[in-house]
């Protein structure tokens, strides 16, 4: 999908910092600085929060939720000396982990009425319906549907770490901060995020092989 | 020796300083396993530059800018009020504190000219020059003269006393005691 880039009215407003535009629209009200912090950014907090949730219609609720926050709280608890974007990513985030969690909640009473009688995580339990939507509004390729299926297969800690080093290329220090676990336990987070890929990419593999023997 | 798991992601992850990457380059040089264990989680981790970027509907984005310009001008022209509302509050009370000081001064001024007296005005001389007599019998003056009529009675005493000096023949004003010899004598 293309990016929808906003008019920003002035071509300056491309060479000004997050934080420039910030102090503008707080100060002025100014729709071409929110505008162009909208086009920087959007994709990138949609994106992870599509990846976490894999489902586009709780996404877009949750991304209008975030940003509902942003501009309410920007006046009383954004710092201007801290990144713009990594606030925002910090609401985002406890938005998205708000949803799982009470997703989960919702799962886990549920699955006292499993017949197998085995509890299992929210992504493990997602109907393959799910990612179909996703790939029938999105069109993606079919390794991108594969990707996004394994990064959903993830625990979500783990999960939560990777899309915010790929989205964000967000520092390890930052990440464990955003967190709250320290830079060990992110590092490990990301480790075991690496090799249950791996492991996943090597199952599908195989897979691929069998189909074709047969 | 860097522990090798921690030490994987680290270094996949450009989490090193450059002594420490030289380091464990070394350790991977040394160990086979731990090369290969590296160079499969990167092949991973560059497997995830494939996630797609996906884009919010236009819709949403029309909706969060509307609501933000909205709220936004909302709060600076509530703000703009305030300060306006406060800018007056401040300029009535400096206004009137302007006002009940220069009532005071002038009523305080008028006041300590009604009330100055010359006897008033001797006691502040008095407390300027304080003349006194040294041994000499010379009266002094500390302090810088006032400009009056008692002031003028005090330097005439003054000029007066000079009459009463003796010229004296030492320019030390040292005189040593006489030690001449007086004979006396008795007519036996």
């Amino acid at each position: 999908m293309e990016l929808v880039k906003r008019n920003t009215g002035n071509k300056s407003y491309a060479n000004l910092k997050d934080q420039e535009l910030v102090r503008m629209f707080r100060r002025k009200a100014d729709e071409y600085a929110f505008n162009e912090l909208m086009n920087r950014h959007q994709a990138k907090v949609y994106s992870y929060i599509y990846s976490m949730i894999n489902n586009p219609e709780t996404a877009n609720d949750i991304f209008q939720e975030t940003f509902t926050k942003v501009i309410t709280k920007m006046d009383d608890t954004y710092n201007e000396q801290g990144k713009w974007i990594a606030w925002v990513m910090r609401i985002a985030h406890n938005a998205t982990i708000d949803h799982i969690r009470k997703q989960k909640r919702y799962i886990d009473v549920n699955s006292w009425y499993d017949e197998e009688g085995a509890k299992s995580d929210y992504f493990d339990r997602l109907e393959d319906s799910s990612v179909v939507d996703a790939d029938d509004q999105m069109v993606v390729s079919e390794t991108n549907a594969s990707l996004m299926n394994h990064i959903a297969k993830l625990p979500e800690e783990q999960r939560t770490v990777v899309l915010l080093r790929h989205y964000y290329e967000m520092p390890f220090k930052e990440i464990a901060e955003l967190t709250n676990v320290s830079i060990n336990t992110a590092l490990g987070r990301m480790r075991y995020a690496l090799i249950n890929l791996r492991k996943h990419f090597d199952e599908e593999r195989q897979l691929e092989l069998k189909h074709a023997k047969q | 020796m860097l522990n090798s798991e921690e030490g994987c992601i680290r270094y996949l992850m450009r989490e090193m300083d450059p002594a420490e990457e030289i380091e464990f380059e070394r350790e991977m040089l040394n160990d086979e396993n731990l090369l290969i264990e590296v160079e499969s989680l990167r092949r991973t981790y560059q497997k995830l530059g494939q996630l797609p970027l996906k884009t919010p509907p236009k819709s949403i984005i029309d909706e969060i800018t509307k609501e933000a310009v909205k709220q936004q001008r909302s709060r600076v022209d509530g703000s703009k009020n305030l300060v306006l509302t406060f800018s007056k509050a401040v300029a009535s009370v400096a206004a009137a504190v302007l006002v009940v000081a220069t009532g005071a001064y002038f009523y305080g001024h008028n006041d300590v000219n009604s009330v100055a007296t010359p006897q008033t005005n001797i006691e502040q001389s008095a407390q300027i020059a304080q003349p006194w007599v040294d041994r000499n019998e010379v009266i002094e003056f500390a302090g810088t003269s006032v400009q009056n009529e008692n002031t003028t009675e005090v330097e005439n005493e003054r000029i007066q006393s000079f009459d009463k000096l003796r010229l004296v023949n030492s320019e030390t004003g040292f005189s040593p005691p006489n030690r001449k010899v007086v004979l006396t004598s008795t007519s036996n």
